[in-house]
């Protein structure tokens, strides 16, 4: 297992039972690493179609004069779906999680493995 | 199965069309990422979808779809009955009303009462949120085409006009991804910068979409999100439903 995938074992191990997917992707949403509890969850598709979320949600940013984007959290009926930029912003992560999740401690989560993911990124 | 495009017919035509063949029927109608299914039966409009929107209301919204494709099938059953009026005559009256006015978004004679007084609610409504969260940057209540409807921003902000079209550009193709996935209906969707929290909802029951931006480093995130769901269900409150506007309707005949 190599340092990326071994760093989203342990996201998962920690987000519990309210885990279902997570995955590195670059922007041109490919992803380079995911872990999912079910082999049906279609982490490719996600990863692609957030790509071009982040990218739009990045340009709205500039306009708006808001400032980078940090990170963007749909929640849906069904799934908390967390999506942040790593690092210089060439690759993002993707989280997605049940409605029983607790987005506070997620987030907690996140904050304290992107450092290390972005890190384990291979160049 | 027939097929066109409504840049050769408006929705109005079709309806028509339908109605006057007496026959059970099924009308899919695509405006870019959004889709509404309207059924038919006896000459009549019986039930009508738009994502988890169902009833009169739809009718309201798509009625402004000038682009897109249409699919016409006869003999398929409505899953549903949530309409029961005769629908090709009250679709042409609203669309006949619209030059009268209750229709938020017609002006063709300048606003009337109660559009002003929709109007003056929002107005209110998003100067009481400002009131209640520090940071506060600015707000709009917009509808599907990501025309403003009501918006108030901190003195000195400018891209007030910009946000409306921004941000339904923006939740749309999160909730086409969303949609795609299989994922559920999109409920709401915060994007965090290095300075703002934007939070967009889609205003229950109704076609339109509440966005608020926040400097970051004033609010708590807990407190927005709470203000926030009390907000847009009061927006929710004071838009203009199917009853409502069919008795302005009422009113203008």
């Amino acid at each position: 297992m190599n340092k990326l995938s071994e760093l989203l074992y342990q996201v998962r191990q920690e987000l519990g039972p309210s885990f279902i997917s997570t995955s590195i992707v670059d922007m041109d949403g490919m992803a380079i690493a995911e872990n999912s509890v079910s082999p049906k969850f279609d982490a490719t598709a996600l990863s692609a179609r957030f790509a071009m979320v982040m990218k739009l949600g990045s340009k709205i940013s500039r306009q708006l004069s808001f400032g980078a984007l940090d990170d963007n959290l749909v929640v849906t009926s069904r799934v908390f779906i967390l999506s942040r930029f790593l690092g210089d912003g060439a690759y993002y992560w993707n989280v997605v999680l049940t409605k029983e999740a607790t987005i506070g401690f997620a987030q907690i989560v996140m904050n304290e493995y992107a450092d290390k993911l972005w890190t384990a990124i291979p160049r | 199965m027939y097929q066109g495009n409504l840049c050769n017919v408006t929705i109005i035509d079709v309806i028509d069309y339908i109605c006057r063949k007496q026959q059970p029927a099924r009308l899919i109608i695509e405006h870019g990422a959004r889709q509404a299914h309207l059924f038919f039966n006896s000459g009549k409009i019986v039930h009508a979808t738009l994502g988890d929107i169902q009833g009169m209301v739809v009718i309201y919204a798509i009625q402004r779809w000038k682009q897109g494709k249409f699919t016409l099938a006869f003999n398929v059953e409505p899953p549903a009955r949530t309409i029961n009026q005769d629908g090709a005559s009250l679709f042409a009256k609203i669309s006949a009303s619209q030059a009268t006015g209750p229709v938020i978004n017609a002006n063709v004679n300048g606003p009337t009462k109660e559009e002003t007084m929709v109007h003056k609610s929002l107005k209110e409504i998003l100067v009481g949120l400002q009131s209640e969260l520090p940071g506060f940057i600015a707000a709009a209540v917009v509808d599907n085409d990501g025309v403003n409807i009501a918006y108030h921003a901190r003195p000195g902000w400018t891209s007030v006009e910009k946000i409306g079209a921004q941000l339904v550009l923006f939740i749309k193709l999160v909730e086409t991804s969303v949609a795609k996935l299989g994922a559920g209906m999109v409920e709401d969707n915060l994007i965090t910068t290095e300075d703002v929290y934007l939070l967009i909802w889609s205003v229950p029951e109704t076609p339109y979409f509440l966005g608020i931006a926040v400097d970051r480093h004033e609010t708590l995130l807990g407190h927005l999100r709470l203000i926030g769901r009390v907000y847009v269900r009061r927006v929710a409150d004071v838009m203009p439903r199917p009853e409502m506007r069919k008795e302005l309707y009422e009113q203008t005949v």
